[in-house]
């Protein structure tokens, strides 16, 4: 395709897989790494086709900056696409970034990033970093029409993401609440909450509350719909902290995450805030809770109902359970904060191949400072094992697992039913939502194991890819494994009932 | 000036980063504020995943309401 005339021309993708005389297959989530006796790449010729065209950026990229607080010996900068995506790399990629401005040849970047450098750069080795780096990541224009850029796919995220509040009343919720992260008031919001906690845990107690769900199980309604408002205000907590940062919070919504209903936040943008600012982010919803609960103990005040004490109960498991580090929720974020290295999950199968004995030292490894190396390793040694068995019981289980929760919906639904006829609809309903997150947690169920099937057969293709004794082996293995699974099954029993 | 080499090229990396979606999830309000978890027998929370299913009946391991309350 013919460039543009007047407009400064892009690099092709095509061209790209031809200069690499290499299979075509998906530009994968980091771009290159290699071992140190691997042959040098090719340079792309000088009278290739095209070597004298002036890169551009693509539309609506923008060059965020050095990631602070890195857990990185040598920090990496940042890009954001016009997408949303946001790209983590090194140093001299993003010199060369910078410095692509829609006019100046690949001679002309190459002379202002030696400058910056204070080491020689050729053109030739320019055009390799756009064609070979940036423009599979589409950081940098494509001449030909724009391909698919890939865009993260991390493990264990959230699916079936719908919008609660757009990004626009995302932010104007966030601007109105960030009075909230004044120094005096933060602190009058902690003290506050403690005296409260206090009071509750230590004088008051939570029986009141408790006898009257006995009495009167309905009253769960409000607990739980108490416990869904302050979910919402939790997630308003991470956009005010995102915004008061400086940067900008995107949609909140609710989606499903493993087999769990979820609302979220998009606070993306706040890659590009200092770790406090990160941090503050992280802490918003926890903080926000906290505020929630002030407000609940000051309606308990005024009208003296137990449930709210037991709504405040709740809200602090809620709290206990974001810290929890091992799956993305908030305590997941402050770690990957405090040590520096923002996603934690894509350094699983670096680190366990670096710890192999014949393992390749991946530099998303080496790279760490020693600290943050220390950390990450250990979250991993500790994130392996949980997440293994929790899927492994998923799967070994799946039968008897979903058999129970069918039974169990059965009988919640004869149960609405006599509640309906009784004309008690209050049960009614709170039997109609124990039937609707049973279904979730049903659904879920199998869509976990599903995608963890699907991610096997991918990883099982892409190790054979090419090479029919290694197709024939994965095979052989993933059918050996289903027929292993299936006896264990059938010898459990977890068919009977059926 | 020293120059550049291609093996340090190579080394150049860059790397897709995952939105930053925090989350609120609803997983006890789905199972801890169900009231019967108790089931039959010594059934098992399943961990991240919440389930209950070993030694005994699986009849009603998360319901709401009018079932069996603690």
């Amino acid at each position: 395709m013919d460039p543009v005339p007047g407009r400064p021309s892009g690099y092709s993708r095509r061209r790209v897989v031809d200069m690499h005389t290499r299979e075509e297959q998906p530009v994968t989530a980091v771009a290159e790494h290699v071992t140190a006796g691997r042959p040098a790449p090719v340079l792309p010729a000088a009278d290739a086709p095209g070597p004298g065209q002036v890169p551009r950026l693509a539309d609506g990229v923008e060059l965020l900056g050095e990631y602070q607080g890195s857990g990185y010996a040598q920090p990496p900068s940042l890009v954001r696409r016009a997408d949303g995506q946001v790209i983590q790399m090194s140093a001299l990629l993003y010199r060369v970034a910078c410095r692509i401005d829609g006019s100046r040849d690949p001679a002309a970047i190459a002379g202002l990033v030696s400058e910056d450098l204070g080491r020689s750069l050729t053109a030739d080795q320019v055009r390799y970093l756009i064609s070979a780096k940036l423009l599979p990541l589409g950081v940098v224009a494509a001449e030909d029409a724009p391909a698919a850029v890939p865009k993260a796919n991390p493990l264990l995220a959230l699916r079936a993401r719908g919008t609660l509040l757009s990004e626009r009343a995302a932010n104007v919720a966030g601007a109105l609440l960030t009075p909230l992260f004044r120094g005096p008031v933060v602190v009058a919001v902690l003290v506050s909450i403690v005296a409260v906690d206090w009071w509750l845990f230590a004088v008051h107690g939570l029986g009141g509350g408790m006898r009257q769900v006995l009495r009167d199980p309905v009253i769960l309604l409000i607990v739980g719909g108490l416990s869904l408002v302050s979910a919402m205000f939790h997630e308003c907590g991470h956009a005010a902290g995102c915004r008061y940062g400086g940067a900008r919070p995107g949609k909140i919504g609710v989606g499903i995450y493993l087999v769990w209903p979820a609302f979220f936040t998009n606070v993306t943008d706040s890659y590009r805030l200092s770790r406090a600012g990160r941090l503050r982010t992280d802490l918003g919803g926890l903080y926000f809770n906290a505020v929630f609960m002030l407000a609940l103990a000051g309606l308990y005040a005024a009208t003296s109902s137990e449930v709210l004490l037991l709504a405040i109960a709740f809200t602090h498991l809620e709290m206990l359970e974001q810290l929890m580090p091992f799956v993305r929720f908030d305590g997941y974020f402050i770690l990957s904060d405090l040590i520096g290295v923002p996603d934690l999950f894509a350094r699983v199968a670096p680190i366990v191949k670096s710890a192999l004995p014949r393992g390749r030292r991946d530099p998303r490894v080496t790279g760490l400072r020693r600290s943050a190396r220390i950390v990450a390793t250990t979250w991993v040694l500790c994130v392996i094992p949980l997440l293994a068995s929790g899927l492994g019981y998923l799967v070994l289980y799946l039968p008897a697992v979903n058999l129970a929760l069918w039974n169990s919906a059965s009988l919640q639904a004869h149960l609405m039913t006599a509640a309906v006829h009784g004309h008690r609809y209050a049960m009614a309903a709170v039997d109609a939502i124990g039937i609707a997150l049973i279904t979730l947690s049903l659904a879920g169920s199998l869509y976990v194991v599903t995608g963890l099937a699907r991610r096997l057969i991918v990883l099982g293709r892409r190790w054979s890819a090419g090479r029919p004794a290694r197709r024939l082996l994965a095979g052989a293995a993933g059918l050996a494994a289903l027929a292993a699974l299936a006896a264990f099954w059938t010898l459990q029993g977890q068919f009977r009932g059926w | 000036m020293s120059t550049v080499t291609m093996q340090e090229l190579e080394l150049e990396t860059a790397e897709l980063l995952p939105a930053r979606e925090t989350l609120s999830c609803c997983s006890h309000r789905s199972g801890g504020n169900s009231f019967t978890q108790v089931g039959y027998g010594n059934t098992a929370q399943a961990g991240l995943l919440n389930v209950s299913a070993l030694n005994g009946s699986f009849d009603n391991i998360l319901s709401l309401g009018s079932g069996n309350i603690l």
